[in-house]
């Protein structure tokens, strides 16, 4: 495929016109497809032009993102019959349905591919990278209707994957040999911060906290007991995930058993749209008893079916499924370790798991981002390495105003039409 | 606040976008286009003020003040939802109806404002004080609508918005912003380069003059169509400049791309004019100065050690023309925080165009200049570049109630007959005033001298201040952003940093935090003169937060590398350190007991094999601890200094670059952003600078 006929520009075009960001909304279109019907399907159809082998060509006439305004012409409204949803709008069932009708195209498209790449290969391992590869909805129904028996899709194949090509260009202009072919194991491969530079910083502010330095076993029951009070949690612990998706060493925790806790954490943290589901993390070995998932999926990046025999409303999506991430104690034993101390406690081996940073934000990386997200949100505790802050026992007003009149630096992409920079 | 890209950029990034989808081979383009794109970064505006001077606009709010109707009478009160800006403006909750007093109305900036003193003492309050003891002004009311960081753009829409507060007259106090204006509008770079290359800076300086004199007329003309026009009078201060005690940054001393040998020349002039001593040899010290404004008249530092010859031979005009055109050079854009002034040409153009458009003027030059004999504008007057002292405050005043006594009552009244005082602020309003003063002054790169002499005056006016200057010095040092240190958050709960626009200013954005150490150092040395050893407790703080240890501690952090908010004036900063100077500083701390190995990643401009090394120095030593091959690739360099090299607590590493002449060239395509790097090329750049236990490698 060749510019500009991308399946990422057109799905990128839907998100835009449902009334989402570009480049940061199409993982709600994902999330809001399942309320849908694919009622749409033909319009969609009528965006591009198939030519077999899941290739296609995209009808620009219907874009407009060359002229560098927006993502879509007029005339994808003449075609729906409706106009764009405005950002803040009320999402009625027409703008759901082509949101399904889309990931519908979607999954159709990719399967085609990567039905034509297995008949022409014979292989049967699948990589995928790419923004698109993100679609866990769409990466699973491929697994489950192409003969590929295993699909790898690199943790961060956004364009945050750009720096990977990057290093193995450096690597391989550097010492002349390609980079060693070995699994990726984890993706924990960003900055941490010792005990002595948090406690560093703790110490320069008027907040009051717990040292739990030399007692892990108590923080992590402590912390435990407080995800069984109903508490949400945020958790800063080791090297941070090089990716979208926090994996439990920047995340925000709670208990996905809680009917309540969804609308909880999007109301005090995520400030997000409701219909979005939250992801479970389950210790790698229990996976099978609560999840249709007969293998490891350490990276969050499929879904499965919701089989378990706890009822797990925080995290099961309307259609019954969810993004699961198993957990390993060889790859992030303190996380693997904190499940084991809930499931002792509560006999739910399954933490609801989602991403630690205020909407429009990026994820927390340092612990002083960490220290702004707990102070002008309201989560309740943070685990922040060995440290544990309790809303409970600090008055944060003042500094929550003082952190209002933060400069802060936006990024400078634009989010009305991809920007190629 | 959130920044988007210009429109612009869209546009190149779809010309891109369509050379990319047409399979164009035409590499230069596109590299050019990309270029284009990265040399692009966005404009922050201030988004905020905006909102703030369009609902002015277009709705009732005058500034913060929002339009309350009760009991058929207008009110004007702050609205909670500007909270943010409340300390910007006067401390005012409310804005009565008028009554049967004659309105005033007070416009301007930050010295209007009185910054450092308000709200403890302010222009408004002294003008007040001053009408009062004058006979047919004891009936009049100021209305303080200054702002600290006021724009022109933003000043006429709220001058417009004000008339609803039915002013009888109007005092305008205004014009060390203006400068901004003319940055804000952008240029054609292709010109600005024909004109250089043409006329030099002499030609960009004229081009520059011109654009600004064209933004003064068109103030002038708005101002005239808002008040004079419906028959409210206007009396217009011009400010003066700190034409002594504010000294150019070296950021604002970089050389630009010079033609034949004129660099040299201006080096080797500046190495002779500082080692010459000017008491002593004041005829060479005079020549090399002048060699200096020969090689680069764009550059202050000659003018300004020009301007200390004539100030010791008693020249004074000679040696304000020069203090003058030094204050000026900032048309040249070289550094993006170059501070507020009021530039020549703003003074003289509205001198010469004020009277047609019916506006009185107050010129404070002629003023400081007749009430201290002709002498030049120093620290007596100034805080600091352009906000005034009490005594500077006063002076003001005093021109202006009379202006205004005039002005309302048609007689013929001078400052001389205003018998009063005035407002008398207490020694704790002084002395907070002097220490904001020393830390406005450090984070703007002014020498040492001028911000220990603020922190004397301090600590002299009120020695209490000195609890305030220990929780400055604490929150300074520590790593943690200072919105989030204790100590800064007990100064804001107890009001101590309200005379610094609140505290608030005191943020800095993420990640860019400096350790004031020119300001900690002048607040130990005053408190050690008065028998206050703060030294060991400073020293333990930094060796706590800073000491180097087993893992690596990267001194391009900005508390390493910076020691002011001066910035090069692009908006695309690249990903690695540059110099564009001759020497880069940068502070590392030592706990005393250990060789410090350090890692070095950089690059010169300069790769002749007869260049000058680069050199590295520590702690002021004569002996460089390396140096290294000029070379324009990437290159790892590692050294180590010895133990007994360094410092317990603060050290300072120095980077001597060698500096040679850079033919003027445009790489990619023509924008604000590789002009400037053209016309003021990096001479150094560094990728790291790690510094870890060297016993541990």
């Amino acid at each position: 495929m060749d510019f500009p006929d991308s399946l990422g520009l057109l799905y990128s075009t839907i998100t835009s016109y449902l009334g989402f960001g570009v480049n940061d909304g199409e993982y709600k279109v994902m999330g809001l497809a399942p309320y849908g019907n694919p009622l749409y399907t033909d319009k969609i159809r009528a965006l591009i032009t198939e030519e077999g082998k899941g290739q296609f060509r995209l009808d620009m006439k219907y874009f407009d993102f060359l002229a560098g305004k927006r993502m879509y012409s007029d005339y994808l409204s003449e075609l729906f019959g409706r106009p764009p949803r405005e950002e803040d709008a009320a999402m009625d069932q027409f703008y759901i349905d082509v949101a399904r009708s889309m990931q519908k195209v979607l999954e159709e498209i990719l399967i085609a591919k990567a039905s034509y790449l297995y008949e022409t290969t014979g292989e049967e391992n699948l990589c995928m990278a790419g923004g698109v590869a993100l679609n866990c909805v769409a990466n699973g129904q491929v697994l489950r209707n192409t003969p590929f028996r295993q699909l790898f899709v690199q943790p961060a194949a956004n364009d945050a994957g750009g720096a990977i090509g990057a290093a193995a260009l450096a690597h391989v202009e550097l010492t002349g040999s390609r980079p060693r072919k070995e699994k990726l194991q984890h993706v924990y491969l960003g900055p941490a911060f010792s005990a002595g530079e948090i406690n560093k910083l703790l110490k320069a502010t008027s907040i009051q906290y717990t040292d739990y330095r030399g007692n892990r076993s108590g923080l992590l029951e402590h912390t435990a007991s407080k995800l069984n009070e109903g508490k949400v949690i945020g958790w800063f612990q080791g090297r941070m995930e090089f990716g979208p998706r926090s994996l439990g060493s920047r995340s925000i925790l709670a208990d996905p058993r809680s009917p309540l806790m969804r609308d909880r954490i999007n109301a005090m943290v995520k400030k997000r749209e409701g219909f979005r589901p939250f992801a479970p993390a389950i210790l790698d070995k229990r996976a099978t008893e609560h999840f249709d998932l007969d293998h490891p999926s350490p990276f969050m990046l499929e879904t499965c079916q919701v089989v378990s025999p706890l009822d797990l409303p925080a995290i099961t999506h309307v259609d019954g499924s969810a993004r699961v991430q198993t957990v390993h104690r060889e790859t992030n034993e303190r996380f693997y370790e904190l499940l084991r101390a809930f499931d002792r406690l509560t006999g739910c081996p399954i933490l609801l798991n989602t991403s630690f940073n205020i909407k429009g934000e990026p994820i927390v990386c340092t612990p002083e981002d960490a220290v702004r997200c707990f102070i002008t949100t309201d989560i309740d505790c943070l685990i922040l390495g060995d440290f544990i802050l309790d809303r409970e026992e600090n008055n944060l007003e003042l500094l929550k105003l003082l952190l209002m009149h933060d400069v802060v630096r936006q990024s400078g992409i634009t989010h009305d039409v991809y920007t190629f920079v | 606040m959130s920044y988007r890209p210009s429109a612009s950029l869209k546009s190149v990034a779809s010309t891109l976008a369509e050379l990319i989808s047409n399979g164009s081979r035409d590499e230069k383009a596109i590299e050019q286009l990309l270029g284009q794109l990265a040399a692009n970064e966005n404009v922050t505006p201030a988004e905020e003020y905006r909102e703030m001077t369009a609902a002015a606009a277009g709705n009732t709010d005058i500034g913060i003040w929002q339009r309350t109707d009760e009991d058929g009478k207008v009110y004007y009160r702050r609205n909670v939802h500007k909270q943010l800006e409340w300390g910007l403006w006067a401390s005012v909750h409310e804005i009565p109806p008028k009554g049967n007093k004659r309105r005033i109305l007070l416009f301007g900036e930050s010295a209007a404002r009185t910054v450092f003193y308000d709200p403890g003492f302010n222009l408004a309050m002294e003008l007040e004080s001053i009408f009062a003891g004058i006979t047919d002004m004891a009936d009049v009311e100021i209305i303080d609508l200054a702002r600290t960081s006021m724009l022109m753009r933003d000043l006429l829409p709220l001058m417009k918005a004000s008339i609803a507060l039915e002013p009888d007259a109007v005092l305008v106090f205004a014009g060390n912003n203006w400068v901004f204006q003319l940055h804000e509008q952008g240029y054609d770079y292709q010109q600005l380069l024909e004109i250089y290359q043409q006329q030099e800076m002499e030609g960009i300086k004229a081009f520059m003059e011109a654009e600004m004199k064209k933004i003064v007329i068109e103030g002038l003309s708005q101002i005239n169509t808002t008040f004079i026009a419906q028959q409210t009078p206007v009396v217009f201060i011009i400010p003066e400049f700190n034409l002594v005690d504010w000294k150019s940054h070296e950021l604002e001393r970089i050389l630009p791309a010079l033609p034949d040998t004129r660099t040299a020349a201006w080096l080797a002039a500046r190495e002779v004019a500082e080692q010459t001593d000017l008491q002593c040899n004041p005829v060479a010290f005079a020549a090399a100065a002048r060699e200096m404004v020969a090689a680069d008249p764009s550059n202050p530092y000659g003018y300004e050690l020009l301007a200390d010859y004539y100030v010791s031979v008693n020249q004074l005009e000679e040696a304000r023309k020069c203090l003058e055109t030094a204050r000026d050079t900032i048309l040249f854009n070289r550094s993006s925080k170059s501070m507020p002034r009021r530039l020549k040409v703003i003074r003289e153009t509205i001198l010469s165009h004020a009277q047609d458009y019916g506006i009185t003027t107050l010129d404070m030059e002629e003023v400081f200049k007749s009430a201290y004999d002709g002498q030049l504008p120093d620290r007596r007057l100034f805080l600091d570049n352009c906000h005034l002292t009490l005594d500077g405050v006063k002076a003001v005043a005093r021109h202006a109630a009379a202006a205004l006594t005039r002005t309302l009552t048609g007689k013929d009244f001078q400052a001389a007959g205003i018998t009063t005082a005035g407002i008398i602020p207490g020694h704790e309003v002084l002395a907070h005033a002097h220490f904001g003063a020393a830390i406005y002054n450090m984070h703007y790169g002014q020498p040492q001298e001028i911000i220990l002499y603020h922190c004397a005056r301090a600590y002299a006016l009120f020695p209490e201040i000195r609890q305030i200057m220990m929780k400055y010095i604490d929150f300074s040092t520590r790593m943690a952003s200072t919105l989030l240190c204790k100590s800064f958050e007990e100064l804001i709960a107890e009001e101590n940093l309200k005379q610094y626009m609140g505290g608030y200013t005191l943020r800095h954005p993420r990640n860019n935090k400096l350790m004031d150490v020119p300001l900690i150092n002048a607040i130990t040395a005053v408190l050690q003169e008065n028998g206050i050893d703060i030294e060991p407790e400073v020293t333990a703080l930094r060796v706590q937060e800073h000491a180097v240890g087993e893992t690596k501690t990267d001194l391009l952090t900005s508390c390493y590398s910076q020691n002011s908010y001066h910035n090069f004036f692009v908006k695309s900063k690249p990903a690695f350190f540059e110099a564009r100077h001759t020497k880069s500083s940068f502070y590392f701390v030592g706990d005393g007991s250990r060789h410090l190995s350090f890692e070095l990643v950089y690059r010169t401009r300069n790769n002749s094999e007869q260049a000058t090394p680069v050199r590295i120095f520590v702690n002021g030593r004569e002996t460089p601890v390396a140096e290294l091959p000029a070379t324009d690739t990437w290159t790892p360099f590692t050294f180590v200094i010895d133990q007994p090299l360094i410092n317990k607590g603060l050290n300072e590493l120095r980077i001597s670059w060698p500096y040679t002449p850079q033919p003027l060239t445009i790489e990619g395509q023509m924008t604000a952003d590789a002009f400037l790097n053209a016309l003021f090329p990096a001479i150094g750049e560094i990728s790291n600078l790690n510094v870890m236990s060297a016993s541990l490698q």
